[in-house]
């Protein structure tokens, strides 16, 4: 009996301490608080989204010190978001995350640690709001659909993905233009066929990014998001 | 030591007449059930010719079909017998679509037969402009033909965008948005681009067994 036991155990040793040591790269267990870490050891990465009427973030980080550790708000320190036309709400806490949904049509969020001494804020510009317009339903999917939305300014072109989403088709169609035209064309053959008539929930996303190193190392991912949902017969 | 060699005599008495039972040199069809035998083929058309590859696999060696055993392609333009060369065939056909369908057939009153059926879509032709602009619209032609393929439409070259586009249905004409096949990834000049079509039917696990494909090029700019 004690020959498997020794194999167990010369086998699992390295294991376990290769996990050990792994799991030291971020171990809730010595977790920092953000009151007992200077600001510009906090590395975050965000994630807005903007509908046109509302605003969702989302914001992962971790206190790079000697090493990575878990972060956690320190006594008398939140995290909130605010706009020029929304005050400020703290983010909840979920999981390895925090979240807030701000309702916001501004078009910069703001993304702010406050402390009792004072706040450490980030901007965070969106890209240039716009409206999806399309046919008026019922459109036939044998015909092509065309859709539009506000250009952007001269100079602000970004690349825009589209995509489409219905009880019709198997998975999503995606579609990406490099140039933001303020248009685009979907064709009979992006859609399935031999399907009753559905609903096609469009979205037109422009997305955009940001990243700073002061007061915190942040990287944010903003995405400017407007859905169309259209009626279509086959 | 002696348990050991024991065991190795014990083991090779038992397994040697197991062996016996494959004898490579003999292997012809008559003496295998046709629910033993593996075949399998596929077909890629162009409109140049209808290529055909394929295998017949016994349990051991490879069969030799004999007496009145027979393996045939039937093909839109007529049955085209096959031989069969340590198990695989292969052969070129002038090019055509329809209905192909690869038969084993046993010698009469065996019973057995097996055959494999796959539809290739009919050869065609692509057409797009000659130059283009990534900055504008770009359509795409083809002869639509009916039938269950499936179509892909692919667009190649070093300074686009990678396209894959699976189609919902053979529909003859495709049309790309400006700046859709741009890309920041890719060479910003011009190059030769190459657009094309594959109709094809699709085992399950998406393996292509009967490919009818066309292409064409043009010159691509900014």
């Amino acid at each position: 009996m004690s020959f498997p036991f020794d194999l167990g155990l010369r086998t699992l040793a390295p294991i376990a301490l290769g996990c050990a040591l792994l799991g030291g790269c971020a171990n809730d267990t010595d977790a920092l608080l953000t009151t007992a870490i200077d600001p510009s050891a906090i590395v975050a990465t965000a994630g807005v989204t903007s509908n046109g009427s509302a605003a969702t973030i989302q914001l992962t980080w971790f206190a790079k010190t000697d090493t990575a550790h878990a972060l956690e708000l320190g006594p008398g320190d939140r995290l909130v978001v605010r706009a020029p036309d929304a005050a400020a709400r703290d983010l909840a806490h979920v999981g390895d995350g925090y979240y807030a949904l701000l309702p916001t049509t501004a078009s910069t969020v703001t993304i702010a640690l406050v402390r009792p001494a004072g706040e450490l804020a980030v901007d965070v510009p969106l890209p240039p709001p716009f409206t999806v317009t399309g046919p008026a339903g019922p459109v036939p999917r044998s015909q092509p659909i065309a859709i539009a939305w506000d250009v952007p300014a001269p100079g602000t072109e970004g690349p825009v993905e589209l995509t489409v989403d219905s009880p019709c088709f198997g998975s999503t169609i995606r579609r990406t233009v490099a140039k933001d035209t303020g248009a685009f064309t979907f064709y009979p053959g992006d859609f399935g066929s031999g399907v009753a008539s559905c609903t096609l929930a469009i979205a037109v996303t422009r997305r955009s990014g940001l990243t700073v190193k002061t007061p915190w190392s942040m990287s944010v991912g903003v995405r400017q998001v407007r859905t169309l949902n259209l009626e279509t017969t086959p | 030591m002696k348990r050991i060699a024991r065991f190795f005599w014990l083991a090779s008495v038992a397994v040697l007449p197991l062996v016996g039972c494959y004898d490579e040199t003999s292997a012809i069809s008559t003496d295998v059930s046709s629910l033993d035998l593996r075949m399998g083929y596929q077909l890629v058309g162009t409109s140049k010719g209808t290529t055909v590859k394929g295998y017949l696999h016994g349990p051991g060696a490879d069969p030799r079909l004999v007496e009145g055993d027979r393996l045939e392609l039937r093909t839109p333009i007529g049955v085209v017998p096959l031989a069969v060369i340590d198990g695989e065939f292969s052969l070129e056909l002038p090019p055509a679509g329809g209905d192909y369908e690869l038969a084993l057939v046993r010698a009469p009153g065996r019973g057995g037969d097996l055959s494999q059926k796959y539809f290739l879509a009919p050869p065609f032709a692509v057409r797009a402009p000659v130059t283009a602009s990534r900055a504008a619209a770009l359509t795409v032609d083809w002869d639509p033909a009916p039938g269950p393929h499936r179509t892909q439409l692919t667009v190649r070259g070093p300074c686009v965008a990678l396209v894959t586009r699976d189609l919902a249905g053979d529909v003859g004409s495709y049309r790309f948005n400006p700046y859709e096949l741009s890309s920041s990834a890719v060479a910003p000049g011009s190059c030769t681009v190459t657009i094309g079509i594959t109709k094809g039917a699709l085992l399950a696990g998406g393996y292509a067994v009967a490919t009818q494909s066309a292409s064409t090029t043009l010159e691509m700019t900014p």
